[in-house]
């Protein structure tokens, strides 16, 4: 019933192959790259597969590393890393819980707003919580906040940048979809489909994202009022507020990230030009605030240039990887089983959604984007689907996977750094509510589309 | 012997990525110079967006190897976290045998390929007034190939120094 010689049994040997090595624990990148290149191989050995497809790798990558778009993530990059080893994020995080320390649950909320903030300019969800669970978790064990509260936040607002503009993920994503909307036009014949941008997914995103930091402080707002107790406020002495040092330390980096965004959105600049200003204004900031100096900043450089190979090395072997699942005709055998399925159009993107969730216990967001969204986009936007919507709705179900126990990533970043007194089951426990918000308002997004696509359309 | 040609190799690897490293300054200051040249005085150089394009390239591409030596390329720790050291490695060498050496020679000959193409056709920019010499970016993903495959030896040779 089943040949093994058929381009249906590589194409599955491929996945399973690429699934086992995964698990073993070598770097992803090179684990992509090699899968691929091993069953090219012996796809060869039996005549199923051109060797010389794998000639266009250099190819593959010169486009990649020349992409004018791409360009935006490493700046991006930098400028959260600086702003973070400059100790700015730190004094963000201290001032704001200064300012609003007197009032009810105010750290909370402190650690939403620079939790997204942070999140929004790396786009990296490891760093943001480990940053966040470092700084401000004992202090809020010591306060007597509620545990589970405590760490369910730190990973929610955490996670949360991913969605808000300017993420790089973002920048990555609207560059895959453009790659897959483009097929699907010509799947579908229409030569002259709506290209996807940056802009466009950055203004897609706005009112999801403020819907969801909204939902969120209800949340804290709703049990703060039930349980006071678990929401202490800083009994601060007067004195030690100076309203002047705080703004001081608030106004720039906020001002930074917002001058960054609005000229994007606007039009002003590109996101490479806006993400080189912003990298450009964190070192002025940090000079300006005497944080600096050549060892923090040679660090800075080697950590954005880790970060950034690292990115970019996966997605030259996710490019690798779909290379030799469409030598084997996979996509077509994707696409084929995807529009198979009774009541395809609703089916296949729940199908996917589920896949996709479930694949972000195991991948990073990088991993999972590069390789399913070339996969599964094309066949899903030419059902009918926009790309922009679609795009969106994939960040926030990964992220929404990030959070979700037992293997969301965000979970063993902060279990990593949590003090012992939090128990794994306060962390598990604490993300539950903030899970339940995230479905939620993925059921509304898919009920009312046009929160996504409006200011989209009126750019 | 073999510990004094890791040693070596080591070297290579960390200065290239030392080197690297700063290309995103110079990134971030030329990419700012041509905001400011195009918005403040409406003028654009091709040129210059074709060299911090170079700039961004060769950044990535060096840093490849020095990454997967500063073992920061992101694993599915899953399992892996649990494993004793020994473990661990021979996970390492594995991967480095069956998925890196291939990977990182067909890098090199094709990118060897690629690279002179674009020599003997003298291969300038696409648009007028941009970079010519095309091959010089295009001899860096050769390059790169080569500085994987010495990061790659450098941690079979550093196995087999410790466990021979």
């Amino acid at each position: 019933m089943f040949d093994i010689f058929s381009h249906e049994f590589f194409s599955l040997l491929l996945f399973l192959l690429l699934a086992i090595f995964l698990i073993a624990g070598y770097p992803v990148a090179l684990t992509l790259a090699g899968t691929a290149i091993l069953v090219a191989f012996l796809g060869y050995l039996v005549d199923l597969f051109p060797l010389v497809l794998l000639n266009v790798l250099p190819n593959r990558i010169f486009g990649i590393i020349t992409n004018e778009t791409l360009i935006a993530v490493p700046l991006f990059i930098f400028m959260g890393v600086m702003l973070e080893k400059s100790g700015i994020a730190n004094m963000l995080l201290e001032s704001m819980a200064k300012l609003w320390g007197n009032i009810r649950g105010g750290l909370v909320y402190s650690i939403l707003i620079v939790g997204v903030l942070m999140a929004a300019s790396t786009g990296i969800v490891g760093a943001t919580v480990v940053t966040m669970g470092i700084l401000s978790l004992p202090l809020m064990i010591e306060l007597n906040y509620n545990k589970k509260i405590s760490a369910g936040i730190i990973c929610a607002s955490g996670t949360l940048g991913q969605i808000i503009p300017p993420s790089i993920v973002l920048v990555l994503l609207a560059d895959i979809f453009q790659g897959a909307n483009e097929e699907a036009a010509q799947i579908s014949g229409n030569l002259a489909p709506n290209p996807v941008s940056s802009v466009d997914l950055f203004a897609g995103a706005i009112f999801p994202g403020l819907i969801l930091v909204i939902f969120y402080a209800l949340w804290i707002m709703i049990c703060s009022f039930y349980k006071p107790k678990n929401f202490p406020a800083i009994k601060l002495n007067k004195k030690a507020i100076n309203f002047k040092e705080v703004v001081s330390v608030i106004f720039p980096p906020i001002f930074l990230i917002f001058l960054v965004l609005g000229s994007i959105l606007f039009g002003i600049a590109t996101p490479t030009e806006s993400a080189s200003l912003g990298a450009l204004g964190a070192i002025i900031i940090s000079i300006v605030k005497k944080k600096v100096n050549f060892k923090i900043l040679s660090s800075v450089c080697i950590e954005s240039l880790k970060i950034n190979s690292m990115v970019f090395f996966i997605l030259i072997g996710a490019s690798l990887f779909s290379l030799v699942f469409r030598g084997f005709g996979g996509d077509l055998i994707v696409e084929n089983f995807l529009t198979d399925i009774p009541g395809a159009k609703v089916n296949s993107l729940i199908l996917v959604m589920i896949t996709i969730f479930l694949l972000g216990f195991f991948l990073d967001f990088f991993q999972i984007v590069f390789v399913i969204v070339p996969i599964v986009g094309p066949s899903l936007i030419s059902m009918g689907y926009d790309p922009i919507w679609l795009a969106l709705m994939f960040a926030i179900n990964l992220q929404t996977s990030f959070l979700t126990p037992p293997f969301g990533f965000a979970l063993f970043y902060l279990r990593g750094v949590a003090p012992k007194k939090i128990k794994t089951g306060d962390i598990y426990l604490g993300v539950i509510p903030f899970i339940i918000l995230q479905v939620v308002l993925l059921v509304i997004l898919y009920q009312y589309p046009e929160i996504i696509l409006w200011l989209p359309s009126k750019l | 012997m073999l510990k004094k040609l890791a040693n070596f190799l080591n070297f290579i690897i960390k200065k290239s990525g030392n080197f690297s490293s700063i290309l995103i300054l110079i990134l971030i200051i030329l990419v700012s110079v041509s905001v400011i040249l195009r918005y403040a005085f409406s003028i654009g150089f091709i040129w210059l967006q074709d060299l911090y394009i170079w700039i961004h390239a060769i950044f990535i591409l060096l840093g490849l190897s020095y990454t997967l030596s500063s073992n920061e390329h992101v694993r599915i720790d899953l399992i892996y976290r649990f494993l004793i050291e020994q473990k661990k490695k021979k996970i390492n060498l594995l991967g480095a045998i069956l998925f890196g050496l291939p990977f990182s020679l067909i890098l090199i000959f094709n990118g060897y390929d690629y690279f002179y193409r674009s020599l003997l056709l003298n291969e300038s920019s696409k648009e007028t007034g941009g970079l010519p010499f095309i091959f010089i970016l295009k001899f860096f993903i050769f390059f790169a190939g080569i500085l994987i495959l010495l990061e790659l030896l450098k941690q079979i040779l550093n196995f087999f120094k410790n466990n021979v």
